[in-house]
């Protein structure tokens, strides 16, 4: 060390200070002394938490894994990878082409508090079961099981206890079919439909949601809604969304769907007879276009006689379409509802609507969540059981729990297996196997069956007319009312009515001005008042009260009530009447009903395949600001409007990945709802269409102009950022975005949602395990908005970074394009030559919203395509 | 010497010696207020009460008290800021620009009109401060250095917004101070106890002589050189959050003369109804005449006019822009859901106006006060329909939603109205609502001494 002048003494001050801090202070000390004490002021928080002695196999700090399950809904299996973090399921993505929102959304029930009932006594429980049997006769009924193991373990138990009984409960049941293809064939039979593979489809009132299969076709069908596309006719008594993919659509009740089918069959020849009428054209053209390799879709509440009638054509036109052995062991129908309601002994293990336990000697409920009864014992989630079941194809898959129950639940394998004090043997080689390699078990059994001749003869009578026909069908989001307590699908707005929270009766708009209700609702949707009247329904014996909700895809003289708020053991279809009560109900959509004004809507492209063929018209781009410096990548994202199905699984995807609370039904109705991607509708002369808006993520961004405060600012690979740290909430972005894709927290949203209403319970509610660790729980009174999954990129350019490579081209998939049923929704570079979205950019359908606005997105659409048939004129194709 | 009698000899009118005009003006500071000052305080503490209330309710429970949304981000609260910062506008146009342009009928107003711009000013600028999602960070708006060395974001007219503002304010008090001295003085002079007290130090040591009067002359007329764009860029910048948008019935470039007219027509509005009661209850009659209504009525009719044409120019415009979002917007104000806002705006600020024009209903005290309460809500309906309706219904069709205001948000309006009349009350019970000074100033100038 230099010797400097004075150094030692400096230094010596320095080190031994005695006067510091008793004896003369200067200024320097005192505020010295002064933070320090402050400093003292802050509690130090000790965490608890020791490193793990022994790593337990699979656990990876901050890490992520995957699993492969199959997710039961209604049954049928669908097959799903699991993304884990830490041990805790976060996310689902279909491991096939397509999944429904089901099992995505119930990663809610997986954590939610509410299943939490009393812990449960399943000893106490299987011996109160065991001495009901030795009593007298015990009812047990199941729900649609499609495993063989459970099947094997009902028959144990049969054979066990003779004063056992099992019945089958489905409110939404496949029975119909299973009889179709008796009357066809002779023997009972699931048919498993390839519509990608025909040029012209029939779509007779299905949807997506309504068969087992929907999702699947609905993936299918959008990958042939490209060049070379097919023709999709649809004839539905509702408003499905498969039917909004249609080129043509008729709209007749639900008598006159089967009338339909009977005259198409006439008209091909496959039953004798002539039709009684042509549709306006619509039958000779839609017969010849059939002709050229067609399939025929039936929905699966169409009579045994309909049903039948759709094998024939379908045998009839060669179509796509195999026959495999009913998925279930025996079918499951409504009918069962009335049978437990008499039986004196029940263990009710069925989903759906609950019978009256009163008067039982021994009632028994298993289920999610805790019911009134007896004895209210918890079901297993499926992410928690490992039950192996078929899918919607026949085909057997292998399950594997991905957490051990939370509440202690069983599945009901185990239950039996309780019952029968047997063990179930944990997964096999080859159950392990498939999973690993994303397979299923066993593939299904192909059944030869030849169309017995004589089926006109034998047709039993299709479904009367009558003036009013009323069918009840499961609820787009909750289904047969299973999912009434998930909040996500409650708050997910209906496919065409984009309701929430709420069901209603759905009838045409003639039919709500034929009952003098239009002008009144009208009215009230212009000042976008809630309220609905309520209407009294009668059919098959029973009332029920529902708001009306005119939409205008339906014909007169049907109506459509939801599943989830009506159930009938004797049904699904009635001849009804309806009466006004008076009363009002209010029902909210998330988007406004009212008159819109004079609105030109050019949001949505729609051409022909020939107009899309059409060079893009090249983009005029002038601005005041210079362009953004260039990072590595530039993100950008496409939808394409043709595969959209608008089935809202971006949304919910979104939201689950995104930790987006939901709000509840009053602040939707003040226009409040988070959804990052709201999902437009919008009705035109071309059908109903459907358009996902989200953050633009715009190269001159309105929004990033605006900000007092820097807090929305744009990265250098042209992401729209929002750095909720810096925002004071003016919403000045929000109201400069013409896309109006921002999403504001008015009130505590993220707490209320964990903490079930209460955002002081939020720290201790299981719900924060939903939260996804690698995004921001955003506070009360910050902007947020779609991010393009950031954490996904920053994830690949880390995994990247590690591997000293660039990110590869396709390797970060945004959660909504990961789920996206039709693969709408493409994410890419545009610095990455080999990138799809190249070729998307320079197609000819490729525009962008509001180009007007000159925000520059980098967010763009693919315009939607339709294929008329040439010989049917506009107006009566739509009619 | 026999001189021409002054033309504005008028402006004070009955028999006054220097002393009795000042015994008059000081009257409301130094007598017991008459009956209707007390209910007006008494009303105007209430609101205030409620107005903290409500203030209090949207920092504990969330803006979700309030009635906006998507797409209505903005709703009572930008509408009120504006419309009191309109408000503001009278004082400083006649404490400035009509001080440079030697309108004598001016002095007895501007105290008054003064004090009612500082107080406008106040109740708007508690609304951008509540209406921030984490107004705990409002400071963040304003530049001040930081260990991130981050600032506000000059792109955005928000922060242009403030610095208008916080200018608008700072020399809004500067005037209505400056001009106060003489007076404080005088009160110090002729008063006793607390009072004496908080004059003395007010009146920083204002003896009156000739060394004072000359500089306060010099000060007074500089300030006012530096007010009077002031007057003009206030509300233009404020404009500029809506010109500066893309929303259709935002995006126009004539909305900075609009909003300065606005300001001017709701600002005279604003002063005509509070000076009409307040002269018939302190009989101020000889001093604030008929004419000097007049003279007010004329200006409200000038701006006002300026206004009327901006809407006529906005429908041809949303028309002869042939930008189909423009004029669907256009419809929607005249013929969607909101409509009669619209058209209670066009009959209040167009057709009414015109009754100005003529001298009969001018002079009718009666019709003028009537007026100039309507002319108060006719500009509250502009800003209702240039925030609201044009945020309820842009683009897409998917955006589009009505807003409810909550009680919430009646209550903050309620409230600042009722700070604001309790805050003039106050105001006027300790500082002279006339300027004193400037009077007795006027009356020898008049009376050609």
């Amino acid at each position: 060390m230099k010797e400097t002048r004075g150094f030692p003494e400096a230094l010596e001050r320095e080190l031994f200070r005695e006067e510091f801090p008793f004896g003369p202070v200067t200024r320097r000390g005192f505020l010295a002394l002064g933070l320090l004490s402050l400093a003292a002021c802050t509690p130090v928080v000790r965490r608890k938490g020791v490193p793990y002695v022994r790593q337990p196999e699979w656990v990876v700090e901050g890490g992520r894994a995957e699993f492969v399950t199959a997710f039961p809904h209604a049954g049928f299996a669908e097959p799903v990878r699991v993304r884990h973090y830490q041990e805790r399921p976060l996310f689902l993505t279909p491991l096939e082409a397509a999944m429904s929102p089901y099992p995505l959304a119930s990663l809610y029930a997986l954590y939610d508090p509410a299943r939490k009932g009393k812990g449960p006594d399943w000893e106490g429980f299987f011996a109160a079961w065991r001495k009901a049997l030795g009593e007298g006769e015990t009812l047990l009924v199941l729900p649609r099981t499609t495993s063989p193991r459970l099947e094997g373990l009902v028959r144990e138990a049969l054979r066990r206890y003779p004063n056992l009984r099992v019945a089958r409960f489905e409110a939404w049941s496949l029975e119909n079919v299973y009889l179709g293809a008796e009357l066809a064939f002779g023997r009972g039979a699931w048919p498993v439909y390839r519509p990608e593979r025909a040029e012209t489809v029939l779509l007779l009132d299905v949807d997506l949601h309504e068969h087992p299969a929907g999702y699947l076709w609905g993936s299918a069908l959008a990958q042939r809604r490209l060049p070379p596309m097919n023709r999709i006719y649809a004839v539905e008594s509702g408003a499905s969304l498969l039917g909004t993919l249609a080129d043509h659509r008729l709209a007749l009740k639900p008598s006159g769907v089967e009338a339909f089918l009977l005259d198409l069959a006439r008209a091909l020849g496959v039953v004798p007879g002539s039709p009684v009428s042509d549709y306006g054209g619509f039958l000779p053209a839609l017969a010849e276009d059939l002709g050229r390799g067609g399939v025929v879709l039936p929905g699966v509440h169409l009579s045994p006689g309909a049903q039948a009638l759709a094998m024939a054509v379908n045998a009839h036109l060669r179509a796509p379409v195999a026959y495999v052995p009913p998925p279930e062991g025996e079918a499951a129908t409504p009918r069962a509802f009335q049978e437990a309601e008499g039986a004196s002994r029940l263990v009710w293990a069925a989903e759906g609507p609950l019978p009256s336990l009163q008067g039982k000697a021994f009632a028994a409920v298993l289920s999610l969540y805790p019911k009134e009864a007896p004895y209210s014992l918890p079901l297993a989630h499926p992410l928690e059981a490992s039950s192996p079941c078929r899918d919607a194809q026949g085909r057997l898959w292998p399950a594997q729990a991905l957490v051990k129950p939370l509440w202690g639940g069983r599945s009901l394998e185990e239950v039996l297996a309780g019952l029968l004090g047997e063990e179930l043997p944990a997964l096999s080689p080859e159950e392990k196997q498939a999973l690993a390699e994303g397979r299923p078990l066993a593939e299904a059994e192909v059944l030869e069956v030849a169309l017995r001749p004589g089926l006109g003869d034998r047709l039993p009578p299709l479904r009367e007319e009558a003036p009013l026909e009323l069918t009840l069908r499961p609820d787009a989001s909750l289904f047969d009312g299973r999912y009434r307590q998930n909040p996500y699908l409650q708050e997910l707005p209906r496919p065409l009515t984009r309701l929430v929270w709420d069901g209603a009766l759905l009838a045409g708009e003639k039919q709500a001005e034929a009952w003098g209700l239009l002008q009144g609702i009208r009215a009230r949707e212009r000042r976008a008042d809630p309220q609905r009247p309520l209407l009294r329904v009668r059919a098959g014996g029973q009332e029920v009260l529902l708001p009306l909700w005119p939409l205008p895809l339906l014909p007169e003289g049907s109506l459509v009530a939801p599943l989830s708020h009506v159930f009938h053991p004797e049904g699904v279809a009635f001849p009804a009447e309806v009466t006004p009560t008076g009363r009002d109900y209010p029902l909210v959509s998330t988007q406004y009903h009212g008159d819109l004004g004079e609105v030109e809507v050019e949001a949505v492209h729609v051409m022909t395949e020939k107009e899309a063929l059409k060079e893009p018209k090249g983009e005029k781009r002038l601005s005041f600001y210079p362009p953004w410096p260039q990072g590595e990548h530039a993100w950008a994202m496409t939808v394409d409007l043709s595969r959209c199905l608008g089935c809202g699984l971006c949304v919910l995807a979104c939201q689950v990945e995104n930790n987006i609370p939901v709000v509840g039904k009053e602040e939707v109705q003040k226009g409040r709802e988070m959804h990052w991607i709201r999902l437009d509708r919008y009705f035109t002369p071309e059908g109903a269409l459907h358009q996902p808006v989200m953050c633009q993520h715009c190269e001159k961004a309105p929004c990033e102009a605006v900000c007092p405060v820097a807090a929305t600012e744009h990265s250098d690979e042209g992401l729209n950022l929002m750095v909720y740290n810096r925002c004071v909430g003016t919403k000045y972005c929000s109201a400069n975005c013409p896309y109006k894709a921002r999403r504001f927290n008015f009130f505590p949203y993220a707490e209320r949602f964990v903490g079930q209403g209460d955002p002081r319970r939020a720290k201790e509610s299981p719900l924060v395990l939903l939260m996804n660790p690698e995004v921001t729980v955003r506070s009360r009174g910050v902007m947020e908005k779609c991010t393009y999954c950031v954490q996904r990129i920053e994830l690949a350019r880390a995994e990247a970074a590690k591997e000293g490579r660039r990110i590869r081209t396709g390797e970060v998939r945004t959660a909504c394009q990961e789920v996206c049923p039709g693969k709408a929704i493409h994410f890419g570079d545009l610095l990455d030559p080999e990138d799809p979205i190249q070729a998307h950019r320079r197609e000819g359908r490729h525009y962008t919203l509001l180009e007007e606005a000159n925000t520059w997105p980098r967010t763009t659409y693919l315009a939607h395509l339709k294929n008329p048939n040439p010989r049917l004129a506009k107006e009566e194709a739509h009619g | 010497m026999a001189k021409e009698p002054h033309p504005d000899r008028d402006l004070i009118q009955g028999e006054w010696t220097e002393r009795s005009l000042v015994e008059k003006l000081l009257e409301p500071v130094e007598k017991p207020p008459p009956r209707p000052w007390k209910v007006v305080a008494a009303v105007g503490l209430a609101l205030t009460l409620a107005w903290l209330y409500a203030i209090f309710v949207t920092f504990v429970q969330g803006l979700g008290t309030w009635g906006i949304n998507q797409p209505v981000a903005w709703g009572y609260d930008i509408v009120h800021f504006v419309w009191w910062i309109g408000i503001g506008h009278a004082g400083t146009l006649i404490s400035a620009i009509l001080v440079l342009m030697r309108q004598n009928w001016r002095d007895s107003l501007n105290r008054v009109t003064e004090a009612m711009t500082l107080f406008a000013v106040l109740c708007a600028a508690t609304y951008p401060l509540i209406h921030m999602g984490r107004p705990q960070h409002f400071y963040w708006v304003m530049p001040y250095p930081t260990h991130m060395a981050l600032w506000p974001q000059y792109k955005s007219p928000l922060s242009w917004d403030v610095l208008a503002i916080m200018t608008y304010l700072t020399i809004s008090t500067l005037f209505l101070y400056l001009g106060l001295i003489p007076d404080l003085a005088l009160l110090r002079e002729r008063s006793r106890g607390w009072r004496r007290k908080l004059y003395g130090w007010l009146s920083l040591g204002w003896t009156g002589n000739a060394v004072h009067w000359q500089r306060y002359r010099a000060v007074y007329v500089l300030l006012a050189g530096l007010a009077t764009p002031v007057v003009i860029s206030v509300h233009s910048v404020v404009s500029m959050d809506f010109a500066y948008g893309l929303v259709p019935g935002w995006h126009l470039t004539v909305f900075p003369p609009f909003f300065a007219a606005g300001a001017i027509y709701s600002g005279f509005a604003m002063a005509l109804t509070l000076i009409i009661p307040l002269r018939r209850w302190y009989r101020l009659e000889g001093v604030i005449t008929e004419r000097h209504l007049d003279w007010m009525a004329k200006v409200t009719l000038a701006s006002g006019l300026g206004v009327a044409y901006i809407y006529l120019l906005e429908i041809f415009i949303a028309w002869y822009s042939g930008e189909p979002a423009e004029w669907a917007q256009q419809l929607w104000r005249m013929t969607g859901p909101y409509a009669p806002y619209y058209w209670a705006m066009m009959l209040i600020n167009v057709v009414l106006l015109q009754t100005l024009w003529f001298p009969r209903f001018r002079k009718n005290l009666t019709w003028l006060f009537l007026f100039s309460l309507l002319a108060n809500v006719g500009m509250w309906l502009e800003r209702f329909v240039i925030v609201v309706i044009s945020l309820s219904h842009d683009f897409l069709p998917g955006n589009f939603h009505l807003y409810y205001p909550t009680w919430v948000d009646w209550t903050l309006f309620l409230g600042t109205i009722g700070f604001f009349l309790f805050g003039l009350a106050l105001f006027i019970r300790l500082f002279p609502p006339i300027a004193v000074a400037e009077m007795v100033h006027l009356f020898h100038k008049l009376r050609g001494h």
